[in-house]
């Protein structure tokens, strides 16, 4: 790690875990996702149900701080997809 | 592409005036060793060639410490090359900065400021030693000032970034195809490319990378041009020339030695690739040629192997199809690649692991993580729109590749992503394929809580953003006396 792209990432506490989602008011589940098998987890050896620091660099604030949940890698990839059926009834939408 | 913002998402804060965009994510150069001294501490360095206008405080000039990306090799004496030293860490603060940043923490107790609008303070108080008695006030007014531009609670920012980044959309060009700045590599611009990013495709249209080089194999042409032929792939074809002996049923393969020496491959590599080749042996005849025999001779076979020869790959990335080497003003050799496998060329010593990044969002993604991929998004998008002359607020595009690596991959805004696997029914059948999805609805029994937007609309119910969001109730009964 360390590449420019990657911002730092740092294990939050337990401690400052109840801080955060009592100075947001949130549950934990709304907060961003971050796989556990994402890379830049994995070098910092999160689990899954641990909360994420990252220090972006931000083109606006410099430096900002964001959050993210370690969630398990399969529980998002295997949810439910909505079958894509009847794609002729949908024209290619060209928005934008 | 309306990108409904996620209601926990921290709203994207519009501190000041806007910043001028300054500083690309990517234009990073590494330090080599220090030719002046470091512009501004505690900042991110920008790349010297943009002319920072200095800080004209005088701080100490702070060596940078050997970063740990720096090769085990002993270094070449480095010839006059200006290099610009982004240390991998930003330095460390004066103490004097540090306390008047503790003393505006107390004063902020559980608010917050941007990071820079309190460098801004810092920078001021630092420098009239007058204002640092005032400093609470100073403080305070800002925090007033800032309050004031941020968005407010409820605000459809979503909406308004959707429109935002697709209104001067509509000024692009269709179909843009450019030779972007880069000699000869042809890279998709413009709409194409926007609908590419937006629609999280799993791989470019058109991959390319940037190589960056580290330490003496940026400076040293010979090296560059070595580290290029480990990247560029080169198949039987390109090297040598392919004659099928039907008589014999052998095939001879001529190598070209001027190709060969230039690419630096060995006939031996060569010979050792070719006899990878199953039912067939192959022995090398003269210094230049390579005779392959086949284990049950047949004319099918024969052809067969000829076309298996022809692409065989002898040397190279899998994926990459041209290199570009180019040197660049205040970095030394770059290598510019058709065809993109991060994975693998991050692995090829003498390339910068730090810094070499690819067009591919997906492949960012899954070697560095979401969090690059998100930053990459950005990135992209941004540099796609204003290389067509269109200035649209870094934020609306930072919202959108929030909203797009929300979940910890890269979905894409529309059917297949983020609209598709929204937990409203209504919202999604106002989206697309309507029947479909209240059919699967009315299937599944599925509930909707009509709490978005398009739901509410549907039923006739006033929106929640807004003043629609607050909800107030008065009892209308009689006061009892």
């Amino acid at each position: 790690m360390g590449h420019v792209l990657v911002p730092e990432h740092t294990v939050l506490t337990e401690k400052e875990c109840k801080d955060l989602l009592e100075k947001y008011n949130i549950k934990p589940d709304q907060l961003p996702k971050i796989l556990n098998t994402d890379s830049a987890v994995m070098s910092i050896g999160a689990k899954p149900g641990q909360i994420v620091k990252i220090l972006r660099k931000s083109q606006t604030a410099k430096q900002a701080i964001a959050y993210r949940l370690v969630v398990e890698g399969e529980s998002i990839v295997g949810s439910e997809v909505i079958p894509d059926i009847s794609m002729d009834v949908v024209s290619e939408s060209s928005e934008m | 592409m309306a990108a409904k913002k996620p209601a926990k998402q921290k709203k994207t804060k519009k501190p000041v005036a806007k910043k001028p965009t300054k500083a690309p994510f990517v234009k990073k150069i590494p330090q080599k060793k220090i030719i002046k001294k470091e512009p501004v501490k505690k900042q991110k360095m920008k790349p010297v060639e943009k002319k920072p206008k200095k800080t004209k405080e005088d701080k100490p000039v702070q060596k940078t410490k050997p970063s740990g990306k720096q090769t085990k090799k002993e270094k070449e004496p480095v010839k006059e090359i200006k290099m610009v030293p982004p240390p991998p860490k930003a330095p460390e603060e004066p103490d004097e900065h540090k306390k008047i940043r503790a003393q505006i923490h107390k004063i902020l107790k559980n608010n917050t400021l941007p990071y820079n609008i309190i460098n801004e303070i810092i920078k001021r108080v630092v420098k009239d030693k007058k204002l640092e008695s005032k400093l609470g006030r100073i403080v305070e007014k800002t925090m007033v000032a800032y309050q004031k531009t941020c968005i407010d609670p409820t605000e459809a920012c979503g909406m308004v970034g959707a429109q935002s980044i697709g209104e001067p959309g509509t000024q692009m060009t269709m179909r843009t195809f450019h030779y972007a700045g880069v000699a000869e590599i042809n890279v998709t611009l413009g709409l194409p490319r926007l609908i590419e990013i937006v629609d999280a495709r799993s791989s470019p249209s058109t991959p390319m990378m940037n190589i960056y080089l580290r330490d003496e194999y940026r400076i040293n042409p010979d090296l560059a041009k070595e580290i290029a032929n480990q990247i560029e792939i080169t198949r039987l074809v390109d090297v040598a020339d392919i004659e099928m002996d039907l008589t014999n049923m052998t095939i001879a393969i001529k190598l070209n030695t001027k190709t060969i020496e230039k690419k630096g491959i060995t006939a031996d590599e060569i010979l050792n690739s070719v006899s990878s080749i199953k039912k067939t042996s192959a022995k090398k005849e003269k210094e230049t040629t390579i005779k392959i025999n086949l284990d049950e001779p047949g004319y099918k076979q024969l052809q067969n192997v000829s076309e298996t020869l022809k692409t065989l790959k002898i040397k190279g990335i899998d994926g990459i199809k041209r290199v570009i080497i180019r040197k660049e003003p205040n970095e030394g050799y770059v290598i510019y690649s058709e065809g993109s496998n991060l994975k693998k060329v991050l692995e090829i010593e003498g390339v910068d692991p730090y810094r070499t990044t690819t067009n591919d969002i997906h492949a960012v993604g899954r070697e560095l993580g979401i969090e690059a991929a998100r930053n990459m998004i950005i990135q992209e998008a941004y540099n796609t729109l204003s290389e067509q002359g269109l200035n649209v607020d870094m934020r609306h595009i930072m919202l959108v590749a929030d909203v797009m690596t929300a979940d910890g991959t890269v979905r894409a805004i529309g059917r297949h992503g983020v609209s598709g696997e929204k937990s409203s029914v209504l919202s999604r059948a106002a989206f697309e394929i309507t029947v479909n999805h209240l059919l699967l609805a009315s299937q599944r029994g599925e509930t909707d809580g009509l709490n978005g937007v398009a739901e509410n609309i549907i039923v006739g119910q006033p929106v929640s953003l807004g003043t629609g969001a607050v909800k107030l109730v008065m009892s209308h009964g009689k006061k009892k006396t």
